[in-house]
């Protein structure tokens, strides 16, 4: 048959562009059938998480979804352009638009059909491991998945076939559109001219971003944190396209306008050829380099939070058992303790029992607490929480012999501290900072970190709170163990707030970061294969303009040598440009989540800082990677 | 001392190869200081190749080629570039202008490149841009000028290092009958300012307006004819002929 001849021969004499692009296309597929055949497991739902889970997934799956579709569409544009000479001298020649139609139906059919296969079998192989992975980062053992998932076999083919047919679609729109002389004549591009207004929607972007900035940079640990941060997110998205679409044209506009500095060799061709540049690929740029942010941003997160498990559940549960009560537990309980341990093998520890003032929430004014009262009181001013504790009991359980004076206090806190002269329910201290405070924990588990506050008396009518906490030890699967603490929970009738168990915690934790950590790989494994098409794509069309260019300058009487020297520059440039913005956007968005996880109660700052510098080192050498590897497809189409 | 001095010259593309393509055999001529020549020849005869070597883009395979004394088949890739700017205009067929620099900023690239002084270079584009009537245009972009606009400014660009040498591939290919001798025009009052100029042309009409035109055929100089005190038309008709007999495969 004619067509799908002509098909199978524009295919090889494009390989360099649809190669790629079946690889992109094969391994989305692939992802997203991974996603679908985890979500319809059925033992991953029946575990305690496991509604977090699935719902993680969901938000996962339709994430990698509209980014499958954004690729598709903006991915399509290039192969059009390839094609497009190619249907025109077919048009000339005497094909009608009905045949041309057919050749375009004919070329996605076979797209999908390829990317179909390669993908599902990819992701047959790998769902499997990513199942495996799964398991290991939830750090549960029994949980089982099939080889095939039919289901998801399914709908990855029902989703996969929607979107070729709408990229169809929209090519056949465009082909209905052009009449042949159209299609064949080469696009040219024409340095725009740009107005005031122009310069203004530039100034307007830079100020979008440092407003997105200063949003990240001040942003308080409060309940609006996260609000705050993803209203910084919108700011910093608009700005950054407004930036690099129009900022850095107005920016070398300007360096043009200095003649003395724009007459030199090296500027004249690096700025001259970087408008040019900017021109056409600002917006691909601004889309690369918030990619790239995207990459460092949710890589960074879920790897520290998932490295932070660990200090998360500390703070939760400084010991494996630790009950918050009104009163000190009464013998019956002690004995219901005793009975349930009994039963269960387990033999109980480093017992402990001490008073404590309740936490009080509120925020601080200058050296001021104002106390707002426990944690259902909290507003929207709140952003702190303070525990008091008498010196008797601090030297009884930490076997210390401290003496204070009544103007004096003891102070601990694991995120910034009040220290110094504070003011704290009426009351002045001065407040000596403590470097160690092994006792320390989050009792609440809210999301404001507590500062314990050592003194001589409670003020009158303080209420307080009794922790009773203690280990235990015992033979057993971390399933027995958290029988064990379920039934406990369950003997003493206490709600949740008042009684926390470490292995059960953990699970939950292990349970929810495990699963964020699964979708931030995932998702991040998506983004970097998208980016790494588009700066394909980008290279591409670069060496096609630039290939004009290179012959012209040398006729003019550039040497080879400074020819290839300057254009090149012009294309690290560009590419490196991305990669910055988007260390920058992680440099500002640092403190934003750094307020987030400490909500999470995760406080480890050289942590977070080691797992934000070797993400960003890692990300730049794939980068760097990939630049090298399309460069070499750029110089081949440079130099022919 | 002739300006130009050539004499054996030729050329073989893909020596090593199976296929050699023997593109100029035997090329030897002079050119005299303000002389306006016309190279004329079949498609495939070899006048680009004869003109690119001409200007240092390429390399001879034998023979002499000397520019004002000097050797132009001794310079390395680096030295040929920076005697082609500081000696040498060149005009294309499709006027090969960047698109991403403005007329004015074209017409400076070959002086940016030899580094001169902004001030010098504003001096030098006032009377040139007078004479090649372009100041309208000149802070425009070549993509917003019509064809012969985007030729005047080329040759601007060719003109403003004040070369030894004009070099023309066919400058006239790209454009209509009329624009064709606007520009032809324009050569001719360069040329009659002293301005050497070699062009390689298809058109007799073209030619007709060089004072000296060679013949080129399967890379051999194959006639010479000169102007001298005929008319246009009477000297174009002359070229016309010798076409016909060049084409037909000669006497
Ligand atoms: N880079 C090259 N490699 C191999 N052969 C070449 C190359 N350039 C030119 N040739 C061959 O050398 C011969 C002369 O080519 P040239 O371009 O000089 O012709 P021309 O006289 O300018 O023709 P036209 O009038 O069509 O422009 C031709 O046979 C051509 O095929
Ligand atoms: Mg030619």
């Amino acid at each position: 048959m004619l067509f799908t001849k002509l098909v199978n021969s524009s295919f090889k004499r494009n390989l360099r562009v649809y190669g790629p692009y079946l690889v992109a296309t094969t391994m989305l597929v692939a992802i997203n059938y991974i996603f679908l055949a985890v979500r319809a497991n059925e033992s991953l739902k029946k575990l305690n998480t496991g509604a977090a889970t699935s719902a993680l997934l969901s938000l996962g799956f339709r994430f990698i979804f509209l980014v499958t579709i954004a690729f598709l569409i903006y991915v399509n544009r290039f192969l059009w352009q390839e094609r497009r000479q190619e249907m025109g001298l077919y048009s000339m020649l005497g094909m009608t638009s009905r045949n041309l139609q057919w050749l375009t139906v004919i070329e996605k059919a076979y797209l999908l059909v390829c990317s179909l296969v390669g993908g599902l079998i990819i992701g047959v192989i790998f769902e499997k491991l990513a199942f495996l992975g799964l398991g290991y980062l939830l750090k549960i053992d029994h949980v089982s998945q099939s080889w095939l998932v039919p289901s998801a076999l399914g709908e990855t083919v029902l989703l996969m076939s929607l979107l070729f047919c709408l990229i169809m679609v929209i090519d056949l729109v465009k082909l209905h559109r052009m009449t042949p002389s159209q299609l064949w004549r080469p696009q040219t591009v024409k340095v725009k001219r740009h107005g005031k207004l122009y310069s203004f929607a530039g100034l307007v972007g830079l100020g979008l971003l440092i407003w997105a900035y200063y949003i990240t940079v001040t942003i308080k640990p409060r309940i609006s944190a996260i609000a705050h941060f993803f209203s910084a997110v919108l700011l910093l998205t608009v700005g950054t396209y407004l930036l690099f679409i129009i900022g850095s044209i107005v920016f070398l506009q300007f360096l043009q306008k200095q003649k003395h500095y724009y007459y030199q060799p090296r500027h004249f061709i690096a700025i001259s050829g970087m408008r040019q540049r900017m021109e056409q690929n600002g917006a691909s740029l601004a889309t690369i380099c918030l990619l790239c942010s995207s990459i460092l941003v949710i890589l960074f997160t879920s790897v520290t939070l998932y490295a932070g498990i660990g200090s998360t559940v500390k703070s939760y549960a400084p010991q494996n058992v630790v009950i918050n009560s009104q009163r000190p537990l009464t013998a019956q309980q002690k004995a219901l303790v005793n009975d349930t341990a009994k039963r269960h093998h387990a033999t109980l520890t480093h017992q402990l029992t001490y008073t404590m003032a309740a936490p009080r929430y509120g925020y601080w004014k200058d050296d001021r607490f104002i106390n707002q009262g426990d944690i259902l009181h909290m507003d929207k001013q709140t952003s702190s929480s303070v525990i008091l504790l008498t010196t008797k009991e601090y030297n009884r359980i930490t076997k210390q012999h401290v003496k204070l004076a009544d103007n004096q206090a003891l102070a601990y806190a694991n995120n910034k501290g009040h220290y110094g002269k504070v003011t704290i329910n009426g009351h002045t201290y001065q407040a000596k900072r403590l470097n160690h405070y092994s006792l320390y924990f989050n009792p609440d588990h809210s999301i404001y970190t507590p500062s314990f506050y050592v003194i001589n008396q409670l003020p009158k009518g303080t209420p307080t709170t009794t922790v009773t906490s203690f280990d235990y030890r015992m033979k057993g699967t971390q399933k027995q163990r958290i029988k064990f603490e379920g039934e406990l929970q369950a003997e003493l009738n206490m709600k949740n707030g008042q009684f926390t168990a470490k292995e059960t915690i953990s699970s939950l934790i292990n349970g929810l970061y495990g699963g964020l950590v699964f979708i931030g790989i995932l998702i991040s494994l998506v983004l970097a294969i998208t980016t790494t098409i588009v700066i394909y794509f980008k290279q591409i069309s670069e060496g096609m303009a630039d290939a004009e260019r290179f012959a012209t300058m040398q006729q003019v009487g550039l040497s080879e040598k400074e020819t290839v020297k300057s254009i090149h520059s012009q294309v690290l440039m560009v590419f490196l440009l991305p990669l910055v913005g988007a260390v920058i956007n992680l440099g500002f968005a640092f403190p934003a989540i750094r307020q987030i996880m400490i909500q999470l109660s995760l406080y480890n700052l050289p942590l977070m800082i080691t797992v934000g510098v070797i993400v960003s080192i890692s990300l730049l050498i794939l980068y760097l990677v990939i630049y090298g590897l399309t460069t070499r497809v750029y110089r081949h189409i440079v130099e022919q | 001392m002739n300006l130009l001095h050539i004499s054996h010259l030729q050329k073989t593309y893909n020596a090593n190869s199976t296929h050699p393509v023997k593109a100029l055999k035997e090329i030897s001529f002079d050119v005299n200081p303000g002389e306006y020549i016309a190279i004329m020849g079949e498609s495939g005869a070899g006048k680009s190749t004869l003109l690119n070597i001409i200007a240092t883009l390429e390399k001879a395979s034998a023979g002499e080629i000397l520019l004002n004394g000097q050797d132009l088949s001794s310079l390395t890739a680096d030295q040929a570039a920076k005697y082609r700017r500081e000696h040498l205009g060149f005009i294309f067929q499709h006027f090969n202008l960047l698109n991403s620099l403005s007329n004015r900023d074209n017409i400076y690239l070959p002086l940016v490149l030899a580094k001169v002084p902004v001030a010098e270079m504003e001096k030098r584009i006032q009377p040139l841009a007078a004479s090649l009537g372009i100041e309208q245009i000149i802070d425009r972009y070549p993509t917003e000028v019509s064809g012969g606009q985007q030729q005047r400014i080329a040759i601007a660009r060719a003109l403003i290092t004040q070369p030894d040498l004009l070099l023309a591939d066919e400058p006239t290919g790209a454009l209509d009958s009329n624009t064709s001798n606007e520009i032809l025009d324009l050569f001719d009052r360069v040329n009659a300012n002293g301005q050497t100029i070699i062009m390689v042309t298809h058109s007799a009409a073209a030619a007709s307006y060089a004072k000296r035109t060679l013949f080129i055929k399967d890379g051999r100089i194959y006639h010479e004819l000169f102007r001298g005190d005929d008319s246009l038309k009477q000297y174009q008709e002359e070229i016309s002929k010798t076409m016909m007999t060049l084409t037909n495969g000669g006497e």
